[in-house]
């Protein structure tokens, strides 16, 4: 399975790297806990309105930390001229972007869990009790936005205005899986298990599944010249 | 119920407005690229015969190529595209070097 | 041909007014504003019309990078836009004096409104992308992506607005019509589409004439 260990090569690249530099991660999660200070100020005063906020708070927390993890995803491949190396790799260029998902996916998730755990810490979020129903919620609408988010990422890598073009055509895409992750994890929270919600999680596996048809078949088309 | 006629005009409108500044906006460009095309066509027609151009000298070929164009019917301005010979429109002193690539 | 479709359009357009204004008759519950409908609906249709054009041009335009192709979709993208930005202002127009708002989170004016925003960074990618042929391969990705989300983003959002809330939504567009609503309807729609086709070509040939006068 060559194409899965071209994927695998990719993944293992990013991943050492940072595991050298710690550089994304650490920056992450101090962005992450400067976001919990700012919803704090910003929304803290009442305690009611806060907790009916919550899921919609925390899937707000994930994707700005998320706009700011994906925006760097081929920061490294564009600063350090790799990315020829990225072109010029044998066969179907579609292996880089499952690698490339992958790495962004763990990156992604390692913030969420982090954000979770400082949501209960702030705001009395009891994470505990509902921890599997919740994590797979969140493990949907993360591989959602993490498809789209590192295909768009790789288009606008090279953009003038990237830092503009990257969220303005993400976010718009990302609307249903936003609006069924938070509605998810509303149900998940409240108590009502995963069985009242059947719908959302359909829909956002159908738009996990979509998502990353595009990209696979589409990556080679992005890379080009 | 009152009969709101001033939203339905208003809605109206709207579409109209919006579609025919596109479609007046389509034609200007049009208008706009035509022009310049006849104005390319007595520069380009010596260029076709002598080779490199090079684009500083813009003025005096375009000099040389309205009195083509007035001439009419010239070998060298044959050779371009098949536009009816006319005298350059308005704004002819403007904007050629613009359509027109710099050399290496 | 282009002359015939020219005069097409007028001639669509003029009937499409004359049934809206004339023939059709004043509906009972919500008054002449109810007229509205008549661009309010066409134009959402005909926009995507516009945007499945876009998704086919883009499809294409991948497998065979025929520049026809790319220049459909840039075109058919712009138009659609357009509808698209007509759709909302239109409706909006119709809820002030209906619903007593310009605007209001319901299903259908927010996902047009997402829809919106979507082809919108479609055109931004074409502006803000310099070398033409990226901005051809990369707006067609958006394109497929936006169109595939269309019908996500349409569940979603009707879902998000629907479930857990009483019926008070009023849905613009009665589901039973008699039959010269719908007659006046499709009269409309068929003049936009019209529009909608006269647009594109032209715009289409003008990013040909665009082309030929860089090369």
């Amino acid at each position: 399975m060559i194409y899965a260990r071209r994927a695998w090569i990719v993944l293992w690249k990013d991943a050492l790297a940072e595991r050298r530099s710690k550089e994304a991660l650490n920056a992450l999660f101090f962005f992450t806990l400067l976001l919990l200070f700012i919803f704090q100020f910003t929304l803290g005063g009442d305690r009611e309105r806060v907790s009916d906020a919550l899921p919609g708070l925390l899937w707000l927390g994930f994707v700005l930390s998320g706009l700011v993890g994906l925006g760097r995803a081929f920061l490294t491949e564009r600063d350090h001229d790799c990315w020829e190396g990225l072109l010029l790799s044998p066969g179907d260029k579609s292996a880089i972007y499952l690698g490339k998902l992958a790495g962004n996916l763990l990156l992604m998730l390692l913030v969420e869990t982090i954000m979770l755990v400082l949501f209960g810490v702030f705001f009395k979020l009891d994470v505990g009790r509902h921890l599997p129903a919740l994590a797979g919620v969140v493990v949907l609408g993360t591989v959602g936005f993490a498809a789209v988010g590192t295909l768009f990422a790789a288009m606008t890598a090279q953009v003038r205005a990237r830092e503009l073009l990257f969220p303005v055509l993400l976010l718009p895409v990302l609307v249903p899986v936003l609006l069924g992750s938070v509605k998810a994890t509303e149900a998940v929270l409240a108590g009502e298990g995963l069985t009242a919600v059947t719908h959302w999680l359909k829909l956002l596996a159908a738009a996990d599944a979509v998502y990353v048809a595009v990209g696979v078949l589409t990556f080679d088309a992005i890379l080009e010249g | 119920m009152p009969d709101n006629w001033s939203f339905v005009i208003a809605a109206y409108l709207l579409a109209a407005v919006v579609l025919g500044a596109y479609w007046r906006h389509l034609v200007k460009k049009e208008r706009e690229l035509e022009s310049h095309e006849r104005m390319d066509q007595p520069v380009k027609g010596p260029q076709s015969v002598g080779g490199h151009v090079n684009p500083s000298m813009s003025g005096p070929h375009s000099v040389t190529g309205h009195f083509n164009q007035s001439v009419k019917g010239t070998a060298v301005n044959q050779s371009v595209k098949a536009t009816e010979p006319r005298v350059p429109g308005p704004g002819h002193p403007r904007s050629e070097p613009s359509t027109r690539r710099p050399l290496p | 041909m282009n002359r015939t479709l020219g005069w097409l359009v007028i001639l669509g357009l003029v009937a499409g007014l004359v049934m809206g204004f004339v023939v059709a008759p004043r509906d009972a519950a919500q008054g002449n504003v109810q007229r509205i409908m008549y661009v309010h609906v066409p134009s959402v249709l005909v926009a995507y019309l516009a945007f499945a054009v876009v998704l086919i041009a883009s499809i294409v335009y991948l497998t065979t990078r025929r520049e026809a192709a790319d220049r459909i979709g840039h075109a058919s993208a712009e138009v659609g836009v357009l509808f698209t930005g007509i759709t909302i202002a239109s409706g909006a127009i119709w809820g002030k004096p209906t619903w007593g708002t310009w605007w209001t989170w319901d299903a259908r004016l927010t996902s047009v409104a997402v829809l919106f925003v979507m082809y919108l960074g479609y055109l931004l990618v074409r502006g803000m992308v310099d070398d033409r042929e990226r901005a051809a391969r990369y707006s067609a990705v958006v394109g497929i992506v936006a169109a595939l989300d269309v019908p996500l983003v349409h569940f979603s959002v009707y879902w998000w607005r629907t479930l857990h809330q009483p019926p008070t939504m009023l849905k613009p567009g009665p589901s039973t019509m008699p039959g010269v609503f719908a007659a006046t309807l499709l009269v409309n729609l068929a003049a936009l589409a019209l529009v909608y086709v006269f647009l594109v070509m032209k715009r289409v040939r003008l990013l040909r004439r665009e082309e030929e006068a860089l090369a």
